[in-house]
Order: structure tokens, then sequence, then C-alpha cells
């Protein structure tokens, strides 16, 4: 990127300046730590300079936004005309408490919307009245057992104004959605949104309890996937999430590594399905987690556009360009949030989110202040929707494309997190790639490893989070800020059995054995799931139809026996 | 107690949440303290959980309880070892457990809660005391 001449010069003028000057002063003075790296461990030099990227061509490293490799932005326009997609996340209790809260969020000014459905829903493809779900009913999410919950989530709500995210994985939660839409009299490709569908993610961090083997899931989401190619055209089915593996514990070029190895393993099951690459990458979008240390994440997102064009293009051979464009889904992070002193969380997220910005996200959850406590309180939802407007309208870190392009530091930053989550996806590809690294364990381990690592400096003061181990006060730590009405649970028990009672029983018996025939067929299981909620099957009957005709997957390298013996 | 053998600890989620960073984490510095750890996993019934205990002679039962189901699954717990000869055992709680809810817990008979925000330090030096 720059003359050989300058760079010989530059390259002695740097070194004199280290000797002569950096090096006496930080004698006299010392520095703060003994050594400084990013939170993932890459060195942080005193000083960057036209040195590091001297290497660099600026067409192939970095290109113009929206061209080959988009490091410097996946669309010409960056955020002049729009800005990101905010996100909320809603979800508790039953749909009626869901509901209000959306409405709420809505009248703050969001327009994104993400429904959390609670454990029974999300992870264990149970109904709320199944003995299981006993005590955990609309606690962490919303009970979301049928079309008439999914209606009464979006009463009075016009849908086809909205981007509605689903954060679960399996085919069941949206087409209760689509169903509730049709309902309606739209359309579904009215319908703009997403569902999160990261089987290859909650197999590690969620653990859920009710997944088929890998390769079940992964024909489950290629179904929805050529559904949604093909009536679809504002619906992505899934997203290529990391957030799961940077919140269980990875680094953040671990999480570069999982998500592009997430994203090979799905190509490739999709391939398989007989879809053509360039028919479903242009869904695509990732989902990431961003933490504290400003620059490692801006330079992840900019690492990040720049392997999966690499990825896309020369791997999968893109010839679209929507193929080649990275999208990416934000949520700040929750495992850097603390229970002590909550406030300093909104601090924290609106540094994480900045991040976001400056690195290019499509869309952005900002969590609540009172994440590390309870569910978030509707002054913790606000906050963080204010913290994403003040950013927008005060900030003026918008109003450029990728303003830090050409920083010595976050260019070379860049291209030392592409080569780190490079040497660690051949790793991962090594072991035949993400879904066998997960059955093996070792996506596990590694995180483990990290999050070992992690404590390891908390304790000894080498990290340190502010009010948890520096800076702490006397507080009673206040963890009832916000939390779930026990009799949501009998409440939609009762609806389960009402909705048992007035329903078709043979018009449910047909559909659940069209959606069973549908899967040994290796029918497309997008309609007749559809079908079957407007037959008011239950969420849970409709999962267990499906899942009861696929094989299980007993993962047991998560039920670790860590017995020790002398 | 095992007398003089090292503090056995059994550890677990009950429950239908998923999300054992934290657990694990514990696992882990418990056993580089040389404790003996048994790591269960997730979605371990209480009934399972109790009879694992009773069985390897625990002198401990961990559970994390991050989805709100804290005091009822740790009063079937309680209940049960006492019903079938393990109330020698102890229970610790760990989780995102309001103030009002910890005080509840411990009139259960749990012997310590742990809720967001404890150092790890504190937790190992609590089963460290029971190791004594």
């Amino acid at each position: 990127m720059f003359e050989q001449k300058f760079i010989k010069d530059f390259a002695l003028k740097a070194q004199k300046w280290l000797d002569n000057r950096y090096g006496p002063a930080v004698e006299r003075m010392g520095e703060r730590r003994r050594s400084f790296k990013t939170n993932c461990g890459l060195d942080v030099n005193p000083l960057y300079t036209p040195v590091d990227i001297s290497d660099n061509d600026y067409d192939e490293t970095l290109g113009l936004p929206g061209e080959f490799p988009y490091t410097r932005g996946s669309y010409p326009v960056g955020y002049r005309s729009r800005f990101w997609q905010p996100q909320t996340y809603v979800g508790f209790g039953t749909g009626e408490e869901t509901n209000e809260r959306l409405k709420t969020a809505l009248a703050n000014g969001q327009s994104g919307v993400n429904i959390i459905n609670d454990l029974p829903t999300s992870y264990h493809g149970i109904d709320a009245d199944d003995p299981k779900a006993e005590g955990e009913v609309g606690k962490t999410g919303v009970s979301n057992n049928s079309i008439e919950d999914t209606a009464a989530i979006f009463r009075d709500i016009e849908i086809e104004k909205l981007s509605v995210t689903f954060n679960t994985t399996g085919v069941v939660v949206p087409a209760m959605f689509f169903a509730m839409a049709e309902e309606r009299g739209l359309n579904v490709k009215q319908l703009s949104g997403t569902c999160l569908n990261n089987p290859l993610g909650s197999y590690v961090s969620c653990n859920s309890g009710v997944l088929p083997a890998p390769h079940d899931a992964l024909r489950e989401l290629a179904d929805q996937v050529a559904f949604a190619s093909e009536y679809m055209p504002k619906w992505s089915a899934f997203n290529v999430g990391s957030y799961e593996y940077r919140e269980n514990g990875a680094s953040a070029v671990q999480e570069l590594a999982f998500m592009f190895g997430n994203a090979i393993a799905y190509s490739e099951a999709f391939i398989e399905h007989g879809v053509d690459f360039d028919d479903f990458a242009p869904q695509y979008v990732f989902y990431t987690s961003v933490q504290t240390n400003l620059f490692e994440e801006i330079a992840k997102y900019r690492a990040a556009r720049r392997i999966w064009a690499h990825l896309a293009r020369d791997r999968f051979g893109a010839k679209k360009n929507a193929s080649m464009v990275f999208r990416i889904h934000t949520q700040t992070s929750g495992f850097t949030l603390t229970a002590e002193q909550p406030l300093n969380n909104i601090v924290r997220a609106t540094i994480q989110s900045m991040a976001a910005v400056l690195g290019g996200t499509n869309s952005l959850y900002t969590d609540p202040y009172d994440e590390a406590l309870c569910l978030p309180s509707e002054l913790g939802l606000r906050t963080a929707t204010r913290t994403q407007q003040i950013i927008m309208e005060e900030s003026g870190i918008a109003d450029t494309i990728d303003p830090l392009g050409g920083s010595y530091f976050v260019e070379a930053l860049t291209d030392q997190m592409e080569a780190e989550a490079l040497a660690i996806l051949d790793q991962i590809e090594e072991q035949g790639g993400m879904v066998k690294a997960i059955e093996n364990g070792w996506v596990q381990r590694v995180s483990e490893l990290s999050v070992a690592d992690h404590l390891a400096q908390v304790a000894s003061g080498e990290r340190v989070i502010v009010g948890h181990n520096k800076y702490r006060i006397d507080e009673e730590i206040e963890q009832n800020l916000f939390s779930v009405d026990a009799t949501f649970e009998a409440k939609q028990c009762d609806r389960l059995a009402k909705l048992r009672e007035e329903r078709d029983d043979a018009a449910v018996d047909m559909t659940l054995e069209a959606l069973k025939v549908a899967v040994n067929e290796g029918q497309n299981l997008v309609r007749p799931a559809i079908e079957a909620a407007k037959a008011r099957a239950t969420f849970g009957e409709m999962t267990q139809a499906i899942y009861g005709e696929m094989d299980s997957f007993r993962e047991t390298f998560n039920d670790m026996k860590l017995a020790m013996h002398a | 107690m095992s007398g003089n053998q090292r503090l056995r600890v059994l550890l677990a989620k009950p429950g239908l949440d998923g999300h054992d960073v934290g657990i694990k984490a514990v696992a882990r510095a418990l056993r580089d303290e040389g404790v003996e750890v048994i790591y269960m996993g997730l979605c371990v019934t209480p009934e399972v959980l109790v009879n694992a205990a009773i069985q390897e002679s625990a002198d401990v039962i961990g559970i994390s309880c991050l989805s709100g189901s804290h005091l009822m699954l740790t009063e079937k717990i309680i209940k049960l070892l006492a019903e079938n000869g393990g109330g020698h055992i102890h229970v610790v709680v760990g989780g995102t457990i309001p103030n009002a809810d910890a005080d509840a817990l411990r009139k259960l008979g749990a012997k310590e809660v742990f809720s967001a925000g404890s150092s790890m330090t504190d937790i190992v030096e609590m089963f460290g005391k029971l190791a004594a």
C-alpha cells in the first residue's frame, strides 16, 4: 500500500523512535502492564505505523464498500441510507404479557423484535402441561405452545410492518407464525424476519435436550431454507450463529472460526440436499456476540467479511454478489455483564454497541443493564433502546462508511484475527468439519479452557472487571428487580386444556400423520407443519411428531465425569 | 461426611436450563483444589440426582439454577434426601437467586447459596470448609 522506499526509510525512523523515545520513557515511567494483549491474546504494540500494513494491497485486502472482499463494508451505502436494524428481545409469561411488552417496545421506537420462548418451548420441544415443564413455564421466555399463543403474542400488531425474529431452533415455531399470518389473510411473502435455527450452536451451548441427530437437524433446516428460498423473499430461515459459542466461553478468534465452521457445515448440508449455493447463501445472516474490547471487536467484523467473501467465492464457487456479502446480527454480550453495580452495564453495552456499529453490523440488540440479574425490566429495555438511538442520533459514528478503515492498528489487527481464525478453522476441518468437532467434544473443551483462562485472569486481577474484582463497593446485590408471576404456568395449562377440548381431534391426527409421512418420505416439512398448526395441534405434539421419526442425539460428551482419583 | 477422605462433591444441573458455563467452571476449580468432583451434566431429575449422590457417597450436592426454578428443585432434592437416608448430604445452590429466595432456600435446608456476582474464591473456600 505504500512505496517501498518510503517504508524502508520509515521503518528505520520508527525503530529509532522506539529505541530513543519510547524505550527511555518507558524505563522512567514503567508500563501499566507487563504485556498488552487483546482479550483473545493478540499482542498490542505501543504504536502502529504504515510498516505494519505495508504488505497489504488495497484492492486485495480491503476493496471498496460493497465490493469483494467487502472488508470495508457489505454495502456501498453503509449507514448513510438506513441505520442498522435495532432489535429488542421480548418474551415471558404467556402471549398476553409478551404482547404488552411488544407494544411498549414498538412505542419506544423499535421495529425489530426477537421473541424469546421459554425453556420448555425453546430447547425441549414440550408443552407447558408436560410434567417435565413444571416450574419452568414462561420464566425465561414466552410459553408458545400453539397458533393461538402465537396470535396472542402478536395481537393488534401489524406483523407485515415488523422484522420478527424467533430465537428458536426447529420448524414448528416459525410454522405457527406463518400459519397465524395466513389466518390473518396475509401471504408469507410479506413476512420479514428470521429464525435463529442454529442446531450446531445449540448442541454446544444451550444444550437443547430435544434436537435430533445432526443429519436430521440439518435436514429440518434445509427444508426451511428451501421453503424460504421459494416463497419468502424477506425471510432468512436461519442464522449462522456464533453468539452461543462466544458466550459459552470461546475467544473472539475462536468465535470467528466456529462461525465459519458452522457456515461450511450448513452449506455442505444444503448442497447435499440439492440446493445451489447461490440459491441459499443470499439468505445467510450471521449472528454474533460483541464484547468490550473495542478494537478487537471492530477488527473481528472486518475480518469476518473478508473470510466469508473468500469462502463463498473460492470454496463454494459463488457467482452472485449476494452470496458473498456478509450480513450479521449482533447481540451485545451477556457474559461480560455484572450483577454488581448494574448501572455499569449500560456503559459496557454502549461500548459494545459502538463496536458493532463501527464494525458494520446489520442489526443490533443491546442487552439491558439488569440482564445479569433477571429478565429485563421495562426501564432496562428502554435504556437499551435509547443507547442505540443516542449512538444513531448524537454520536455521528454512522455517518461515514468504515470510519476505522486505514487505521494502522485496526488494519493490522484485522489481518491478525483473520490469520488466527483461519488457523483454528483448519483444525476444525482436519477433524472432519464442525459436526465432528462438536461430536468429539473439541469445541466444548476449547471453550472451557478459554473460560478457565479468563477466570484465572480475573482471580489474579490481571483481567479487571470493574465492580467485581476492582472498584467494588459495599452493596446488597438486589436480585429481585423483575420476577415472573408463578400463576402463568397454571394459566397456560388451562389454556392448553381448552384448546385440546375445542379442536377437532380427527383433523389434528390427520395433520400430524401427514407430518410424519413428510419426515419419512423426505418431503418438505414446512407446509405440513403450517397445516398442523392451523388444525390446532400443539407445539409439543408437532415437535414430537417430527422428532419421533428422526434419529435422537445422545451427546455424552457433555456428561463430563470429572471424578478424580487419588 | 466421609471422615478424613477427600471431599466428594456431586454437581449437576436439574431442570430444563442448559447453560453450563458456570457449573463446569466450578467443577474445574474444585477439582484443581483436590476435591473429588462428579459432574452429572444437564436435565438431571431430582430423583436421579439424589440416587446418584447416595450411591456415590457424596458429601455435598451442588446445583446450578438459572431459570428461576430453584425453590421448587431444592425443596424436592432436600425432601428426597431426607426420605432416602441422605439427610447428611449438604446441598449448595448457585444461580440467579433473588435475595428473598436465598433466605427461603436456607430455611428449606440449603447449606449455602451463591447468587450472581459470587467470586470463585468464595465458592471454593466454602467447599473447603465443608471438608474440614
